[in-house]
């Protein structure tokens, strides 16, 4: 055998080539992630560096004193493990080795390495702990790997996990032949394992490496995507505070129309206690018309309590609740609230409605509230008109079912059209300017678009299109 | 006969059933056009005006209706029935009643939630 191949898989070659590997690799690696440095970075690079300064050391065996070759090295090959295992530990989130404790560990380790190898001097011994304790902690960082592999779904990690399985599978099979004695610790020098060691030991020092700064993009990748999606959620919460607080607003000022709904059934209660009480005190009540009466109260308690919750549901803060919402009726269902308004106003409202059951996918309190904002502008605008009507159709075109609100007013002037639905842009003069412009947002967000232009008569003309679930 | 109009028919149906108890007959609507039609109706049957104004002894309504307003109605009912007691209910107030329009005179008005024995004493007295 040629002596260049003799030397290469000779293991303290091997450990020293791999020794250098591991010092010049993390260090590469430390460099390629500048700007990317964590605690993470440096206990991954760190633990590679204490790695490669051990496998020098062993490899130098015999030209450099024995208590640094032997237990110095295992103590920085242990040291360096337990760097590994943290990083990817704190990776994974779990909660950290603490430093005392790693210091301690390394201690006893160091204690019981010196009493083998010093005190008991016993090479088989030795050589059988110092593999068993090497694929303990491979095992652990291929578990550790497989695991960040899984719930990050990174490939990276998925590799790091591949090459650490090769090697933890090379070192227990290391280890077996240890214990049955097909090996020694003088024969293993030459016997293919070795040759194992070498090819694995180099693999693992450059592709851990190449999977670690993967493994660390991927972070940086995944953290972008956080802020980003954070920072939407933020947008996306504050659009819901505003349009509670405009649906609070609203409601305020239809303080008439509410008294009027909710004074309907409160009328028909007391109307039916009374009448119940003076049939009573005059018997001229039938137990079954009694009876008839009772139900009424029961009934009109219940519906009084619905419009509660109804009001109570519109001005809750709430996050987007999406279900089926039947058109024609949420159309009709939010016209009560302007009802009174309309009346004082003397404003007309005629509904054209498509008599089949239309359905869209959305939010049935933010929908009606987009509805709500339009009604009440048109009421705002007809006080001041002649002819005062307010038409509301319901249609259904192709796939889109288009909800057209249109007024007998003044409409919008070319200027206007073109700004209105800006935020804090308002026709009005006590106006915020923010009822069109969260309307259109709500459109925005169930997929539809809000439309708005003058009638051909001149009113104005709110069309609200939203994609049709079934028709 | 008293005429009932409201688009709640919970609303008209108790005043139906308190008016009935009374001894009243009552012809419920639930808008002022129904009204106006059933009072056509009668004219034509009638043989002489003395029998139309006859033919309604009071009116209860709503002013929130659909079509015509309350105030409408009454409006044009007191052209025909000078002296028909007209009780106006509402959820209204007093200042947005106003915003609607000038009242015809001889007409009162009851908040909702209402009281029936004050509609009754109400309704008697300009019966009386």
């Amino acid at each position: 055998m040629p002596l260049v191949s003799i030397n290469l898989f000779n293991i303290p070659t091997s450990f020293i080539i791999i020794g250098l590997l591991y010092l010049i690799v993390p260090f590469m690696t430390w460099i390629v992630l500048n700007g990317q440095r964590s605690s993470l970075v440096s206990l991954w690079c760190g633990g590679g560096f204490f790695m490669g300064s051990a496998f020098l050391l062993v490899g130098f065996r015999g030209s450099i004193p024995e208590w640094a070759s032997y237990t110095f090295a295992n103590g920085l090959l242990f040291v360096g493990y337990l760097f590994r295992i943290q990083c990817l530990r704190l990776y994974l989130t779990i909660p950290a080795w603490r430093i005392s404790w790693m210091v301690f560990a390394s201690l006893v380790f160091i204690m019981v390495f010196q009493v083998i190898h010093s005190g008991m001097n016993d090479s088989l011994l030795r050589l059988k702990f110092v593999t068993l304790y090497n694929a303990v902690m491979n095992i652990m960082i291929t578990v550790l790997a497989w695991r960040i592999g899984r719930r990050y779904v990174s490939s990276n990690a998925y590799f790091i996990f591949g090459i650490y399985f090769l090697t933890s599978l090379v070192i227990l099979g290391r280890f077996v032949e240890l214990f049955k004695g097909t090996v020694t610790a003088d024969t293993m020098i030459a016997s293919v394992m070795t040759v194992q060691i070498g090819i694995i030991g180099v693999m693992s020092s450059i592709a851990t490496h190449f999977g670690y700064i993967g493994m660390t993009l991927d972070r940086l990748i995944r953290n972008e995507t956080k802020v980003k999606t954070d920072k939407l959620a933020v947008i996306h919460q504050s659009q819901q505070v505003i349009a509670q607080l405009d649906r609070q607003r609203s409601l305020g000022a239809m303080s008439a129309s509410l008294g009027h709904e909710l004074n309907q059934p409160l009328t028909a209660i007391l109307a039916n206690a009374q009448i119940a009480k003076e049939g009573i005190n005059k018997g001229l009540l039938k137990p079954f018309q009694l009876q008839n009466i009772l139900e009424k109260i029961i009934h009109n308690t219940r519906r009084a309590n619905l419009i509660i919750e109804r009001i109570r549901g519109f001005i809750r803060p709430a996050a987007l609740e999406i279900d089926l919402v039947q058109v024609g009726k949420l159309v009709r269902d939010t016209a009560k609230y302007i009802k009174g308004d309309a009346l004082i106003h003397r404003v007309a409202i005629v509904f054209d409605l498509d008599e089949r059951e239309l359905y869209v996918k959305g939010d049935a309190i933010q929908l009606s509230q987009v509805l709500l904002n339009v009604y009440r502008n048109a009421i705002e605008v007809l006080q001041h008109e002649k002819l005062r009507k307010l038409i509301i159709s319901v249609e259904l075109i192709k796939d889109l079912i288009i909800i057209t609100i249109s007024d007998t007013g003044p409409g919008f002037s070319e200027e206007e059209l073109r700004r209105v639905g800006e935020p804090f842009y308002s026709t009005k003069a006590d106006g915020l300017g923010l009822g069109l412009s969260i309307s259109k947002s709500i459109i925005d967000q169930h997929g539809g678009e809000f439309l708005i232009s003058n009638n051909e008569n001149g009113g104005a003309c709110f069309k609200i299109c939203l994609p049709a679930i079934y028709h | 006969m008293i005429a009932i109009v409201d688009d709640d028919l919970e609303i008209a149906d108790a005043l139906k059933t308190w008016l009935e108890m009374l001894g009243r007959a009552t012809t419920v609507h639930d808008s002022g056009e129904s009204l106006l039609a059933w009072l056509k109706n009668n004219e034509n049957k009638a043989s002489s005006p003395v029998n139309i104004s006859r033919c309604l002894d009071a009116a209860i309504f709503d002013i929130n209706l659909p079509g015509i307003n309350g105030i409408q109605l009454a409006t044009k009912l007191r052209v025909k029935f000078p002296a028909l007691p007209i009780i106006l209910v509402t959820a209204l107030r007093h200042d947005e009643i106003q915003s609607l329009g000038d009242l015809p005179s001889g007409v009162s008005f009851m908040r909702k939630p209402f009281d029936l024995d004050i509609i009754e004493s109400i309704l008697f007295e300009s019966l009386n």
